[in-house]
This record gives C-alpha cells, structure tokens and sequence, in this order.
C-alpha cells in the first residue's frame, strides 16, 4: 500500500481483516504489560508499544476510512461476504484492546476508546448476529473459526469496563460472549469433524478457539474478583485448547503466510496473560513460567508477522482482487 | 482474506518455504527465552544476563551467589525456628490467660461469701442490740437511738444497698410485675412496694427518688420514656398507698446505667428495674 500510483486503485482492495494485526500488537503490549507489573520488572517498553500499536491502527483506520469513501461498494461487498463480514469486529475489538492498553497509562483515552469500542462492538454483534440468522447464502463450509470475533469481542469489555466503573455493562457483554462461545464451539468441532476441512489460509484462525475462554478468564476474573469453580473452568479450559493446538503444530508450520495469520497472535496474547493472572492468584510458579514462555514465544511469532506483512505487502500480495 | 471464489490461490512468489523444523526450533527458543527471564529474575540477577555475551561468571560472583543461596537456606531455618518459638509462645499466654481467668473468678467468688456473711453478722448484731433495747414502738424514736440501725432494721426484708447518700433499694422488673415493655403496675400492688410504703411511714425524715432502668434493647429514646413512665407507676402506686407526694420524686435514667451485661438474658433481666434512693434531706 506504500507504493505510490497503483496505491490508490489497490484501497480497493484494502481487506478488512487487516485490523486482526491490531488485535496481535495489543495482545503483545498488554501482555508485556501484565508480565512487567508480575515480573516486578520496568523495560520501559510499554509506553512504546502503545504508541506503535496505535499508530498502526490509526494508519489502518484511515486507510479504510479512504477505502470506504472512494469505493463503497467494495465495503458494502465486504459486509455481505460470509467470512469477511466477521472481522469487521475487529475494528471494535481494537478500539476495545487500545483501552485496555492505555488504561494505566491515560485513563481518559481509555474511557474514551472503551466507550467507542463497546458501542460499535454492540452494533458490530447485533448486525452479524442478525445477517447469521436471515442469512440465505451460508453453507456449512463458510462456518470457520472466524467466527468467533464477534463473540470474543464481546468477552473483552469487562477488561477495561470494570476499572473504568461500568459494572453492570460488562456483565451484560461478558454474557452475550460466553453465550455465542458456547453456540460457535459446538458449530466449529461439528464442521471441522464431519465436513470438509478448513482452507489452509483459514487454519490460522483455529487458533480463536483459544480466545473466548482465556480472555474470558480474565474478564471473569475482573468481575467477580475471585478465583473460583466458574474461573477455573474457563483457564483450564483455555489451556487444553491452547495444547490442541499445540500439538498441531506442524500442520500450521507448512502453511504459506496469510494475513489471517495474524489470527495467530491475540489468542496466545489472552492466554499468556490469562496464566500470569491465574499466577497472581495462585502464587504457583507454573503460571508465571508458562505465561511468560508464551508471551516471548508470541513475540517471537508477532515479529515474524511483521516481517511478513511488511514482505507481502511490499510485494504487492495483499490487496488483491482476492482477499 | 480467504475467498470462496473458485479462482486458486493467484500463485504469488511463493513464501520462502521456511522448514517447519526451523520453525518450531524458533518458536520453542523464544519459549525458552521466557522461562529462563523468569528463572534469571528469579535468582536475583538483571535480565541483562539472557544477553549471552556476559562475562562467565567470576568466582566472586558464584560465591557471592552461593554464599546467598546459602542465606537464603539459613534465613528460612530461622525463620522455621522463629514461627515454632512464636506457636510456643502463644500456647503459653493463652494457659497463662486461663490461669488468671480462673484465678479470678475464684478470688470473685471467695470475696461475695465473705462480704455476704459479714452481712448476716452485721444483721444478727443488730437484731440482738434491738432485741436487747426492747421492743419499739411504732413511729416513736427514742433520741438516744441510732436512727440509721433503726433504718437498716426495718429494712431487712428488702434487697437493700447502703450507700455514701442513703439507701438503695433495687426492685426488678418482675419483682414489680412489669410486662416488657409496658408501664403499667399490675393491678394488685406488689408486696415490696407496701414495705417500702410502711418504712416510710416508720421514717417521716426519709425522702425518696424513683429512677426506672431499662436494658439496652430498643432505642434509647424510647427506652427513656419507658424508664420515666415506670418510674412515675411507682410513684402513682406508692402515693395510693399513703405516701405523700411531696416526698417522692421519680425520673427515667433509660439504658444509660446498667448494672449487668446487656448481652445476656440474664444481664438484661437485671438491667430492666426501678431504684429506690432513700435520702435524708
């Protein structure tokens, strides 16, 4: 997109799912975030982080604004395609990461983005939600783990709305996430276990599974305080799916690189900053040696993306007519 | 992203087939990465050493870090020993406590028989000194006689305390036949009351101040009310009873001056009471 004539007839095809790489950066700066403040540890990489993060998201953000100005039937196309429609939450999603990001930093900017976030993430829901039900060109197979965005979204208000005093708010999200988790898990292991597989440019996004119930934890764990039952099962539910994964691992490896990979990134984030919470309650070394080891692997993984993104686009393989 | 559209994949520069191996041999060294961080914080050494190109460790610098490992052991023995020594302590107050507790209520005990059987002497004296001085005659005093043993005579029915001001007499809630809460004497008066009356009339000098109690249940407000409404029946019944008004004054103190536990039922049945001051003006 930083090559300069054919940029312009490329914003068309600016793909929305580019908004997944914000939802990886934050997950990287709030989990280094979390492991700083457990690891008693000042880098002075947070405030860096934020600014880069938000700066990404800022040039994304204008970039689709541009998109929708200049080519609003390839949005509207967008918002119809079966799959893509789902990351259109991601925009909310980052809005609500930023908050969470900039919480400790400056309160203010974070009620603010929390507020944006979740009002757009609700409009973002209702809409999806609506366009799954009267849908009339779903087949089993567009069912992917994509769609879990709008569900995890929703998990993620309590995470900044219970600091910034939104109580009953975030209980209210928390439940429509933990609803829609349950619905879209028995969807998924239906499709993956009875129908044709996943595409390979979508087996990234398997990894989402991990999201609801790891970000979940933490939400729960703003809530309500304590670790209990409820709070347990959702880690270790968290952690199972994280060792699913895992032992996948070298399928994923001989994939070839898809923005989607992105998808990667934020469910490693939420479940490495899950462990340093469950740490923090159970004062068991495990946790922290675990989520810290996930959070430098997930650096390690958000480097490499970036390194490929930049490849790729560079290369001119991203706003294709395609994706 | 992923498209739906028929069309195969467009056939881009193919990504550098990266080896899965040397994949998961970075992904595994960056997890690693993060367990020895925690583990080099953890042993109290900057996050500096994970550089790799760090000096090898001097030898002062392995004694210095064995030497406090070594404290660290040491620290932890001691402090085993100190928590031991401090349970011990702590069992040895706490029988120390019961000891004195017992000691205590012992001392209560022995100090209640002798005052109680110092006042039987006291009683029986003055019953022989009366019986010895004759027969009194009602109302009529002889000089001579001390009218505080005449008092205490004619007292000796009644629970009566003997103050620096005078006499106390205290008569409880069922001794005067309250119901809870309710300030109205039963119709038939109860026999203290008569003695009291009677005593009067034997000490024409004596003056009496009424003061109803309650406990401590309720609020205090009307818990005052309810003392000074009581206090007042009192006063109502022992005019009834030939006691001229102009020597009786009568006033609620409410919860304010218990004399028992307001936790116990007991205590409270002790607290909800009316006194009778005897005074000499």
């Amino acid at each position: 997109m930083t090559t300069p004539t054919p940029s312009i007839a490329r914003l068309e095809f600016f793909p929305i799912s580019f908004f997944a790489m914000i939802m990886g950066l934050s997950g990287l700066t709030i989990g280094w975030e979390k492991a700083q403040s457990v690891l008693k540890l000042d880098l002075g990489i947070s405030s860096w982080l934020v600014g880069v993060t938000a700066s990404i998201f800022v040039i994304l953000a204008m970039l689709y604004i541009g998109k929708l100005a200049l080519y609003r039937a390839a949005v509207v196309k967008e918002l119809r395609h079966p799959i893509k429609i789902n990351f259109f939450p991601t925009i909310s999603i980052s809005f609500l990461l930023l908050s969470v990001a900039f919480l400790n930093l400056m309160p203010q900017v974070s009620q603010m983005l929390w507020m944006v976030g979740a009002l757009l993430h609700l409009l973002f829901t209702l809409y999806v939600v609506s366009v799954w039900i009267h849908h009339e060109h779903f087949q089993i197979h567009h069912m992917n783990p994509a769609w879990f965005i709008p569900a995890v979204g929703n998990v993620l208000v309590p995470v900044a709305g219970v600091p910034l005093g939104y109580t009953d708010v975030s209980w209210f999200f928390f439940s429509v996430g933990m609803l829609f988790w349950l619905v879209l898990m028995t969807i998924i292991f239906y499709r993956v276990m009875f129908h044709h597989p996943i595409e390979d440019r979508l087996m990234p996004t398997l990894f989402i599974l991990i999201a609801p119930p790891a970000v979940g934890f933490i939400a729960y764990m703003r809530l309500v305080g304590d670790l209990d039952t409820f709070g347990r099962v959702l880690y270790f539910s968290a952690l199972f799916l994280t060792l699913l994964l895992f032992t996948q691992g070298a399928r994923f490896l001989r994939l070839r690189f898809f923005l989607s990979w992105w998808a990667y990134s934020f469910p490693l984030a939420a479940f490495s900053i899950a462990s340093l919470v469950m740490f923090e309650r159970t004062g068991s070394d495990f946790y922290r040696y675990l989520g810290v080891g996930v959070l430098t692997m997930l650096t390690g993984i958000v480097l490499w993306l970036l390194v490929a993104t930049t490849k790729a686009v560079l290369q001119h393989r991203i706003c294709l007519p395609d994706h | 992203m992923s498209e739906t559209n028929p069309n195969p994949a467009p056939t881009p520069t193919p990504t550098p087939k990266s080896p899965s191996l040397l994949g998961a041999g970075y992904l595994l060294s960056m997890f690693a990465a993060g367990l020895v961080l925690v583990y080099a914080l953890d042993h109290g050494r900057g996050p500096n050493v994970l550089d790799g190109s760090e000096a090898p460790l001097s030898p002062a610098r392995v004694t210095d870090s064995a030497m406090t490992a070594e404290d660290a052991d040491g620290s932890i023995g001691q402090l085993r020993r100190d928590t031991r020594d401090l349970g011990e302590t702590l069992t040895e107050t706490q029988r120390r406590v019961e000891t004195l507790e017992a000691d205590l209520m012992r001392l209560r005990r022995d100090q209640v028989t002798m005052l109680e059987s110092e006042r039987q002497r006291i009683a029986r004296e003055l019953d022989s000194a009366a019986r010895a001085s004759g027969p009194t005659p009602a109302g009529g005093s002889s000089p001579e006689e001390d009218p505080l043993a005449r008092l205490r005579h004619d007292l000796a029915g009644l629970e009566a305390r003997f103050t620096e001001t005078g006499v106390l007499l205290s008569l409880s809630e069922s001794d005067l036949g309250f119901r809870p809460g309710i300030a109205a004497l039963p119709s038939g008066r109860p026999e203290s009351l008569s003695r009291v009356a009677s005593v009067l009339e034997l000490h024409p000098d004596l003056k009496i101040l009424l003061r109803g109690h309650t406990d401590s249940s309720g609020k205090a407000a009307s818990n005052l009310a309810l003392s000074e409404r009581r206090a007042l029946a009192v006063r109502e019944s022992l005019i009834a009873l030939g006691v001229p008004a102009s020597r009786i004054l009568a006033e609620g103190a409410g919860e304010s001056a218990p004399i028992a536990d307001n936790a116990t039922d007991q205590g409270r049945r002790l607290n909800r009471r009316v006194e009778i001051h005897l005074t000499r003006p």
